[in-house]
């Protein structure tokens, strides 16, 4: 499971300068977050095109909401709840079409310092695993990812996709369950299922 | 307690919520529960896939870019609005107009007042810097003296307050000294031509250093102005200098000095004279620069799996046909370095399946890549596919896989025998080959002729393939070729008994089928074969023993009998003399075997003969 991140929330006094529309305080505070919120979005749609377009598309959102942002939940977690929502929205447009996520971009090629055929079967797990994220409804696959990838805590998940924090718990719980199920070709024995 | 709570437990601990009491009475549950076993290995195979997702690729992530975007769509915003109402849009333009004014007359103030500063305290640089090569290996060599880096005498500091603390006579000294120092070092730099060169300048520098810290006028502050001033040549041999400082903040100065077209070439040469540490800031150069070809060639003189990476993260990232047909042959070029990469390439698409195959076959142990390779796209890919890749894959494991899937495709062993076998080398092949033949609805014959067909052998090809066999000690594999010849009494059979005659492991009954083979078709050179052959019959082959005796006789006359039978067990020699006797009394047919057998009678002892005797 990914570390938690530090709080990276700007001053107070940033964030009220950008709300009064100091374009250089919100390039600051677009710097400071760009990195988590990009992330956060790759790792929720799968490909790179995407995940910046909806990162600078968050942005936008942001500024323009920003006179609403109160403080009650950090800047960081806000810009989360955005992205979410924004990603959340992508999928409901591209239901329709063909694309998905196991079509999409493969990840970099990574350092392998395992085998030909350990790298072959991490693939396929991971092939796997991207189809099956796809087929959970959306609320589970948010709350797994934000949990299992972007390591944060269930009070935190709750703030994002604004549930509580037992629910939090709940969906990721059942979100483990699905995806047991739907990984069970792929890790019955070994690595043998087929991608579907 | 029921499985149902320890189930909880289980994904409590996926979760890291599970105190360690509970994982100690899950542990012990675990120890006893093959069903709570299962769930908990399936539960780890799922963390274990979540860790294993790809990590979002941030160095993709234009940052600067992106602000820019999110700048410009947020003033086009800002400007769309202004025009929304002509009344506010004339008090914002009144009010940009005087902010615009406001600006240039602090902008034209700061200038005067940096250009005032500049003539006081920078020193006068005058550079006359050649244009670089094409080639980081082919810079030609430069007189002496072309580049030349003056300080004006008397000149103050960039920063006075760093040289407050030295006397301004000894002040100046330093600087004169460092300067020269500086000039020396720089025209060393652009001398090099090879990396020996260019490491042997960077002793100047560290001299330049010494006296650059001694006259409180760091190093890296002066690199900084010359990467941020006006003259190239002077920025590009700061650029190179960090190079061979090859520190943190060094790779940090260039990955700024990147984004400078025109320092592009001199930072990325840099890069590769950082080596491995430059790696990343060649990706960089890669992906934001002019100078691609450069960062190409650079990454494949590094070397190395990280330099695979990079030129992998290049292919990707590339949308020129020709970077990749470039960046690929780098990656080739690597060899072995370069196979998990390839092999990742592939599995993405990034490469046709065909050409990646190509490059794959170059570099040493690309076999059990294809291999696995094989394995993976076998689901999706072509039967010629499958193919190419057992081609180029190490014959044993291709064979291995081959058996284990015989069972799941028809035509299985044609498509070995008539397409694969051809491009495999090497006898490994042929036990399982022989081991398929029993799965499959060929008869052994028609294997045999197939095997003699795709592995080309003749005569002299067995011979090779057999000694092969005996040097790696694989007996099982010689034999059991040996035995399919023999057994479909191939033209081989003979040359299988001549290149197996003295295998240690050699069944007993192959050696009595060979024995018959060379009785049959011999000659004189199967003299040696056929008493190797005749010490290792056993008592229940009798007959053979007297074919092979007779085979002797036939082939070299009766010393060639004689010096098998002197080693020849008694009891095994009153076996094969029973035997004689039976087949030549009462008949004259064979006299050859009659005087063997009246021969032998003499070599066996008293005893023997007695016995002999009694029995007749």
């Amino acid at each position: 499971m990914t570390e938690a991140r530090p709080d990276l929330d700007p001053p107070a006094q940033l964030i009220e300068l950008a709300r009064e529309g100091d374009l250089d305080a919100f390039d600051s505070l677009v710097r400071q977050h760009i990195s988590r919120i990009y992330a956060l979005l790759f790792r929720m749609i799968g490909n790179h095109e995407d995940a910046e377009d909806l990162t600078q598309e968050t942005f936008l959102r942001a500024q323009s909401s920003l006179r609403w942002f109160r403080g009650e939940a950090s800047f960081s977690t806000w810009l989360c709840r955005i992205a979410v929502h924004l990603s959340r929205d992508h999928f409901r447009k591209r239901a329709g079409s063909e694309r998905s996520l196991i079509e999409s971009k493969a990840p970099e090629p990574r350092s392998a310092a395992e085998g030909p055929a350990e790298e072959s079967a991490r693939r396929e797990l991971s092939l796997g695993l991207r189809a099956s994220l796809e087929r959970l409804p959306h609320k589970l696959r948010e709350a797994i990812i934000l949990r299992t990838q972007e390591g944060m805590e269930y009070g935190e998940i709750a703030e994002v996709l604004a549930i509580s924090p037992q629910t939090a718990r709940v969906q990721v719980m059942k979100a483990r369950r699905r995806l047991e199920q739907l990984l069970e070709p792929w890790t019955r024995d070994g690595t043998s299922g087929a991608v579907e | 307690m029921s499985c149902r709570k320890f189930r909880n437990a289980l994904e409590l601990r996926s979760d890291d919520r599970l105190s360690l009491e509970g994982g100690f009475e899950l542990d012990q549950h675990l120890a006893d529960c093959e069903a709570c076993r299962r769930h908990a290995s399936s539960l780890e195979s799922l963390d274990a896939a979540l860790d294993a997702l790809p990590e979002p690729p941030l160095h993709r992530l234009d940052m600067e870019r992106s602000v820019r975007l999110i700048r410009g769509e947020l003033e086009a915003r800002r400007e769309t609005a202004l025009e929304t109402g002509r009344s506010r849009r004339f008090r914002l333009k009144l009010a940009g107009a005087v902010a615009a004014a406001a600006a240039v007359l602090v902008a034209l103030l700061s200038i005067f007042s940096s250009r005032s500063q500049d003539s006081e305290q920078q020193p006068m640089v005058h550079v006359e810097v050649p244009v670089e090569s094409d080639s980081i290996d082919q810079q030609p060599a430069r007189p002496p003296g072309e580049l030349v880096l003056q300080v004006t005498e008397g000149a103050s500091t960039p920063d006075p307050s760093e040289a407050d603390s030295l006397d301004p006579e000894r002040r100046d000294a330093v600087r004169a000294e460092t300067a020269q120092l500086l000039s020396t070092a720089f025209a060393g730099i652009n001398k090099s031509s090879t990396r020996a060169e260019l490491e042997a300048s960077a002793l100047d520098f560290e001299q330049a250093t010494l006296h650059l810290r001694r006259a409180d006028w760091p190093v890296l502050r002066l690199v900084d102005r010359l990467l941020e001033g006006t003259d190239t040549a002077l920025a590009c041999s700061a650029a190179r200098y960090l190079g061979l400082r090859g520190d943190m903040i060094s790779r940090s100065k260039l990955e700024l000095a990147l984004s400078r077209p025109e320092l592009a070439r001199a930072t990325t040469l840099a890069f590769h004279d950082l080596g491995l540490k430059g790696i990343e800031g060649l990706g960089l150069a890669l992906s934001v620069s002019t100078e691609r070809e450069t960062a190409i060639d650079a990454l494949g003189r590094i070397a190395g799996p990280e330099a695979a990476l990079a030129l992998a993260s290049g292919v990707t990232d590339t949308e020129d046909q020709g970077e990749r047909e470039l960046l690929l042959d780098a990656l080739v070029g690597l060899g072995a370095d370069a196979l998990p990469q390839l092999f990742t390439l592939g599995l993405d698409g990034e490469v046709e399946v065909g050409q990646l195959l190509v490059y794959m076959s170059r570099a040493e142990g690309a076999g059990d890549w294809l291999l696995a390779g094989l394995e993976t796209y076998e689901r999706s890919q072509s039967r010629e596919l499958r193919l190419r890749c057992a081609a180029v894959a190490a014959p044993a494991r291709t064979v291995h896989w081959l058996e284990q899937n015989i069972h799941s495709r028809e035509h299985r062993l044609e498509e070995i025998t008539h397409e694969l076998l051809p491009r495999i080398s090497g006898p490994a092949v042929v036990t399982s080959l022989l081991r398929l033949s029993e799965d499959s609805r060929l008869s052994s014959r028609d294997l045999q002729s197939m095997v003699v067909e795709a592995l080309e052998l003749d005569e002299q090809r067995f011979s090779e393939v057999a000694t092969d066999l005996l040097e790696q000690a694989d007996l099982t594999q010689a034999t059991a070729l040996a035995e399919l010849m023999v057994s479909t009494g191939s033209a081989l059979a003979l040359p299988a008994a001549r290149a197996l005659h003295d295998s240690p492991a050699l069944p007993s009954s192959l050696a009595s089928d060979l024995v018959g083979m060379i009785a049959d078709h011999g000659d004189t050179t199967d003299v040696e074969p056929l008493l190797a052959l005749f010490e290792r019959l056993g008592e229940e082959d009798r007959m053979f023993a007297a074919s092979c005796l007779l085979a002797l006789q036939q082939l070299a006359g009766e010393p060639a009998v004689e010096r098998a039978l002197a080693g020849a067990h008694e009891r095994h020699l009153m076996n094969i003399l029973s035997l004689l006797r039976r087949r030549t009394a009462g008949s004259r047919t064979n006299p050859s075997l009659y005087k063997i057998a009246r021969e032998l009678r003499p070599l066996l002892s008293d005893r023997a003969q007695h016995s002999w005797r009694t029995s007749s």
